[in-house]
């Protein structure tokens, strides 16, 4: 378990002692991933804050029976998993999330404008070369702006797709907890996130060109 | 180096495998061979952490204060039960 194993410790400790703080530390933490993963088992935001309350109510009952065989917030998406599943076949989301229709997980995720045609010399070598947006100082990647450009891009994606760069990049999730939690094969986990990371990044390679043109 | 071994418009798709640490050794040294001379990738690449930073500028930690409010009701209640 390690460093985590003990910060966990004294986190459950705290919970189970009825630490306000902690318990609101907890939520904070989870709240809204929690939110996002029932969205892709239940049909409406009603019905995922529904699933998520539910959660939080057994978590609470349930703290003095944790073994800490799995990290809390394993065993927390555990719960909502099971409760959102349950919830989302009763009312009989047409199709369940993990075999939604590969909704544009196919093609090319770079303009093939932007390379070099067949029959060149150099076929397939970029024709167009990246901009160098990723030398922007921290705090203009990260303006206002800009995060609501790539929020906004993030909204018009696929289901699917939204869901992993949610959790992945939006949330810090690894590769294995967003695979549990959405049911996904670690190969379909990767072709969601690539589409997805590879329409922020083409938003922001044109919105960082014009950005360079107005200045 | 011969650059067919892998073109600039496969070596994108890889990308995130590559990121991922997912790609099987040969295709991950292919990979690298690539990168080793082709700077506009090495962008390409640099672009994609980079989103992947700008992405994580999204996280928010607050949750409604009527939300929290509930579950920290039903927290005290269960907590104070002595449960």
């Amino acid at each position: 378990m390690g460093a985590t194993g003990s910060d966990e410790g004294v986190l459950l400790a705290r919970l189970r002692a009825g630490d306000e703080a902690a318990f609101r530390d907890l939520v904070s933490a989870h709240h809204r991933a929690m939110r996002r993963v029932a969205l892709s088992y239940v049909q409406t935001p009603a019905a995922a804050d529904e699933v998520v309350q539910e959660t939080w109510l057994a978590v609470i009952r349930g703290l003095s029976r944790f073994e800490g065989r799995s990290s809390l917030k394993t065993w927390i998406f555990r719960i909502l998993v099971n409760r959102a599943q349950t919830r989302g076949a009763r009312e009989r989301r047409i199709v369940p999330f993990s075999a939604l229709a590969p909704d544009g997980d196919a093609g090319p995720t770079v303009d093939p404008d932007r390379f070099l045609p067949p029959g060149h010399p150099v076929a397939g070598y970029w024709s167009l070369t990246p901009s160098r947006f990723f030398e922007l100082p921290e705090e203009r990647l990260l303006a206002t702006e800009v995060s609501a450009l790539i929020a906004e891009t993030i909204a018009g994606l696929p289901e699917r797709q939204r869901r992993v760069i949610e959790l992945r990049d939006v949330e810090g999730w690894d590769a294995e907890e967003v695979c549990a939690s959405l049911r996904l094969t670690a190969a379909n986990q990767r072709v969601l996130l690539h589409r997805a990371r590879s329409a922020v990044r083409a938003v922001l390679e044109d919105y960082s060109a014009v950005q360079v043109v107005e200045t | 180096m011969s650059y067919e071994d892998l073109p600039c418009v496969d070596f994108v798709e890889l990308a995130t495998d590559y990121l991922e640490g997912a790609l099987p050794t040969e295709r991950r040294l292919i990979v690298e061979r690539h990168l080793a001379f082709c700077t506009p990738c090495v962008d390409y690449l640099a672009q994609m952490r980079a989103t992947v930073r700008a992405t994580g500028g999204l996280r928010e930690e607050d949750v409604p204060e009527p939300v929290m409010e509930s579950l920290l009701d039903a927290f005290r209640e269960f907590s104070s039960d002595g449960g």
